[in-house]
């Protein structure tokens, strides 16, 4: 038995132990907003948040993330009111939508660190793929939604 | 509040009849509007487009994948514009599969980026055909006659005042007959056609509950995970079943064509026993094939040409280009979800493409296609890949196999190794050129595989659409591919004598629909060479495009557009512009880039710069984001994009060793949108084919290196 955390809710999952963090996720759980890319850790379609940072769960066995406070993009609010998710709503960010829940996953993990990311900060943080090309949008969404921490903070 | 749901078409009629009565409208399989469909079971054979509840819900059922090109959004706003709807009373769900959903092509299928173009029309008479029974349905309760009425968000109000919804008249409607002509409005009176409406898909993609195939979970459900001969049309030799059956939560081995499945009760399990498996291939004759032989048999076809002189032609320009195999790679890897038994068969898949679905299911099964129940999910991209039945058919014979539900997933690396690719090309061009630099003749010759005849052989109608394929209804599907090396423009260039010929390659690559289609390679040929013609004449690459094109101002108006957005001819010191234009799929679209170089040929892009002409832009965002794809999807192609084959089979596997556009590398791209009154045309693929050539020639002005073999960095550039 394999204890995990995931949105504040604590599972012991009887899994092997070596089974991915996506697929005890997606599969054992039915979290299906966590998506599998590639599954070598190369298109950021699987990031989630472990003590909050931004992860790849597809190359994360779920023995690594035991005790960990784990949380995917159905526990980043109960009700899309991120700054992130307020962001790509107004801005209309997402076209085809599958990387958007590892897009917004990364971009919250960024701002937590950077509240006011630069150009640069964003090119280095944001490595995630879209084949829909909305890079544009994901930039300006970020900054939309530092300009809404910032507000948030100020009010 | 919008509410997608997937469900039947025997569901539907009984729960949207029985349940909440109103008024449905629908249309006949060539798209007429016929309604009322008022009374439960009034026709087997007619299927609701449109649902009016009596509380004002209005569903639209939409007949088009939703693949993030917004036809969810944007074929709403065309009927709720003409219905003269209340905006937040639509309710739109993806369609079922059924022939009253078919294209007026005849087949239910979303690509040619023609969704909107096709639906433009009758989705307009739908509407209007809806609010003209409504407006009688007011004038018959009031006893007023219908011009004192007029309607508005959602409500028919009379010249007095008073007002109903359409939630109140949809019974009284319902028993009405559609009227023969339905009144369109004029432009002057759209509502939300032209508007940018918020995407209707949006809340659902921001906190990961909007459902995609990968995502379909169904009581008892198995999973299942597939290994396919890495050489094309090898075959399986070998395989540890026993070991496989021995792995945890394995419940069966099942051969498919060309592979083997490893059914288990979760995907990693499956995966694990497909590893237990250590499946073998064996590859066959087509081991000897690789990209080097391709391209020298390409190059040799090509050097049959015949040396032209044109005359009396001041300078020949004789020039060759050519670009590789591309993957396709949505992020959604393919899959299918299927439950099939002696009765029934039910698949639950992303697919472009209903109606080869339905083929494939009813060819496996044996049960005939209008019984075959197709649910279409969000689509994790498309690109054209999603026009093929491939996985669908390993899906049926799989849950044939086992009597259960299951999910047949792909691993990225079978997505990578078993995609239809973006054809090989390669072109040999000549232009001969007068003294004041005018073409006085253009001969080209086209070395390229098909997947024409491919499509044809396995009846699936995924490319009907494309003028090509008409050509080929009177033709050969040589001498239809012959025509469309630069059609269906037609060419639009003046250049005296056009002559283009083709030999069609046979390789054992499969190929496909890829985003643009012969488009991407076309755009990048004729608009490199065009340029190079303008530089060998010494003359502005958009003047002396301009000169060339006389018949068709579109063509002036999207250069003339893109030239005076991007400061064409003003580029700061440092950096160069380069131009291309090309119209696909019945839309203009002009781009510039402006970049700059270093030594260590890093290129900077600023910016590039767009402009469309695609008639009416019903949404104008939806266009800008569509031609936005276009270009990154484009440059991604043309700067990394390369699928090479060894000993008969792909060598890249992953992201790790086939390198495709991340966020640092995307230039900002602007598009401007020509002001037109004419009918709108596509916008999901004209965005792609002149940037490789925007991209070249701008390159050109910056290094004086002429790119004229794709991808660009394996000429050393990185971005």
């Amino acid at each position: 038995m394999i204890e995990i955390t995931i949105n504040n809710r604590r599972h012991n999952l009887d899994v092997e132990a070596d089974t991915p963090l996506l697929w005890v996720i997606r599969d054992t759980l039915g979290l299906t907003g966590t998506k599998y890319g590639c599954g070598v850790g190369e298109c950021g379609a699987c990031t989630v948040h472990m003590n909050g940072e931004a992860v790849r769960s597809c190359t994360m066995e779920v023995s690594d993330a035991e005790g960990a406070n784990v949380t995917t993009i159905e526990g980043l609010s109960e009700d899309s009111s991120h700054p992130v998710q307020q962001a790509w709503l107004e801005l209309d960010v997402p076209q085809c939508g599958y990387c958007q829940s590892g897009q917004i996953m990364a971009a919250a993990a960024l701002l937590k660190e950077t509240p006011n990311p630069s150009d640069g900060d964003i090119e280095d943080a944001m490595t995630n793929i879209c084949r829909c090309g909305t890079y544009n949008g994901i930039r300006t969404g970020i900054k939309t939604a530092a300009k809404i921490i910032a507000a948030n903070k100020g009010s | 509040m919008t509410v997608i749901r997937n469900i039947n078409r025997r569901h539907f009629l009984k729960l949207g009849l029985a349940a909440t009565g109103g008024l449905l409208v629908g249309c006949s399989a060539n798209m007429k509007p016929m309604a009322p469909v008022g009374t439960p079971g009034a026709s087997g054979q007619i299927e609701a487009w449109l649902h009016f509840a009596p509380d004002g819900t209005i569903t639209f059922f939409v007949p088009a994948s939703e693949m993030g090109q917004g036809s969810e959004t944007g074929l709403t706003q065309i009927v709720a514009d003409e219905l003269d709807a209340d905006w937040r009373k639509m309710v739109s769900v993806l369609a079922p599969y059924d022939q009253v959903f078919a294209k007026p092509s005849g087949f239910q299928a979303t690509g040619g980026s023609n969704s909107i173009k096709s639906f433009w029309e009758p989705l307009r008479e739908l509407g209007a055909t809806a609010r003209t029974m409504l407006t009688e349905a007011a004038a018959e309760k009031w006893q007023v006659p219908t011009t004192s009425l007029r309607t508005e968000n959602g409500k028919v109000i009379h010249s007095d005042g008073r007002s109903l919804t359409y939630g109140d008249l949809a019974s009284a409607a319902a028993r009405r007959s559609p009227p023969s002509s339905p009144k369109l409005k004029s432009s002057s009176q759209f509502r939300y056609i032209g508007k940018p409406m918020p995407r209707r898909d949006t809340a659902k993609k921001i906190n990961g509950s909007a459902r995609y195939g990968i995502d379909v979970r169904l009581p008892d459900m198995l999973h299942a995970a597939v290994a396919q001969s890495p050489v094309f049309g090898g075959k399986l030799t070998q395989f540890d079943e026993a070991a496989a059956m021995a792995s945890p939560g394995v419940k069966a081995v099942v051969e498919i064509p060309d592979g083997i499945a490893v059914v288990a009760d979760s995907y990693w399990r499956a995966k694990k026993g497909l590893d237990a498996l250590k499946a073998v291939f064996d590859g066959g004759a087509n081991t000897a094939h690789n990209s080097k032989t391709f391209a020298a048999r390409m190059q040799a076809s090509l050097s049959d040409m015949e040396k032209e002189d044109f005359g009396n032609a001041d300078q020949v320009l004789d020039v060759r280009y050519q670009v590789p195999f591309v993957a396709h790679q949505p992020m959604e890897p393919m899959n299918c979800t299927a439950h099939v038994t002696d009765t029934f068969c039910k698949i639950w898949v992303p697919t472009q493409n209903q109606h080869v679905c339905g083929v494939i299911a009813s060819d496996v099964t044996g049960i005939p296609r209008d019984e075959i129940e197709v649910t279409t999910t969000y689509l994790g991209g498309g690109f054209g890949r999603r026009l093929e039945g491939d996985f669908v058919r390993q899906a049926v014979l799989i849950a044939k196999a086992v009597g259960k539900p299951v999910k047949v997933l792909w691993s990225r690396e079978e997505d990578m190794q078993h995609d239809f690719y973006r054809p090989a090309t390669a072109v040999r061009i000549q232009v001969g050129l007068d003294e004041q630099g005018r073409p006085v003749g253009w001969k080209s010759k086209l070395a390229a595989t098909t997947f024409m005849q491919r499509m044809i052989d396995e009846n699936i109608p995924a490319i009907s659409w494309l003028p090509v394929m008409k050509l080929m209804g009177h033709s050969t599907a040589k001498g239809g591919l012959q025509k469309s090396v630069f059609e269906p423009n037609p060419f639009p260039y003046e250049v005296g004598d056009l002559d283009i010929d083709l030999e069609v390659m046979d390789f054992h690559v499969p190929c496909g629909s890829h985003r643009s289609v012969q488009h991407s390679y076309s755009g990048f040929y004729k608009e490199s060479a065009i340029d190079e013609c303008a530089h060998a004449a010494e003359q502005d690459p958009l003047g002396y495009r301009k000169k060339l094109i006389q018949e068709d101002p579109r063509y002036h108006a999207v250069l003339d557009l893109a030239a005076t957005k991007a400061h064409w001819g003003k580029a700061p010191k440092g950096r160069f512009q380069g131009i291309a234009v090309h119209r696909s799929f019945d839309t203009y679209v002009a781009e510039i880039v402006e970049l700059s170089v270093d030594r260590e040929k890093t290129v900077t892009i600023h910016k590039v710069t767009c402009a469309v002409d695609c008639g009416i832009a019903v949404n104008p965002n939806l266009v800008k984001a569509q031609i936005t794809g276009g270009v990154l999807w484009g440059l991604d192609n043309a700067f990394f994009g390369e699928i090479s084959i060894d000993q008969g089979r792909v060598e890249q596997s992953n992201f790790h060793d086939y390198p495709v556009l991340r966020l640092a590398q995307a230039p900002k791209v602007d598009v401007h949108i020509v002001d037109s009154s004419e009918s709108p045309t596509g916008v999901g693929e004209p965005g792609v084919p002149p940037i490789a050539a925007a991209f070249a020639n701008a390159l050109f002005q910056a290094t004086g290196d002429r790119v004229r073999d794709l991808p660009f960095h394996k000429h050393g550039y990185s971005l």
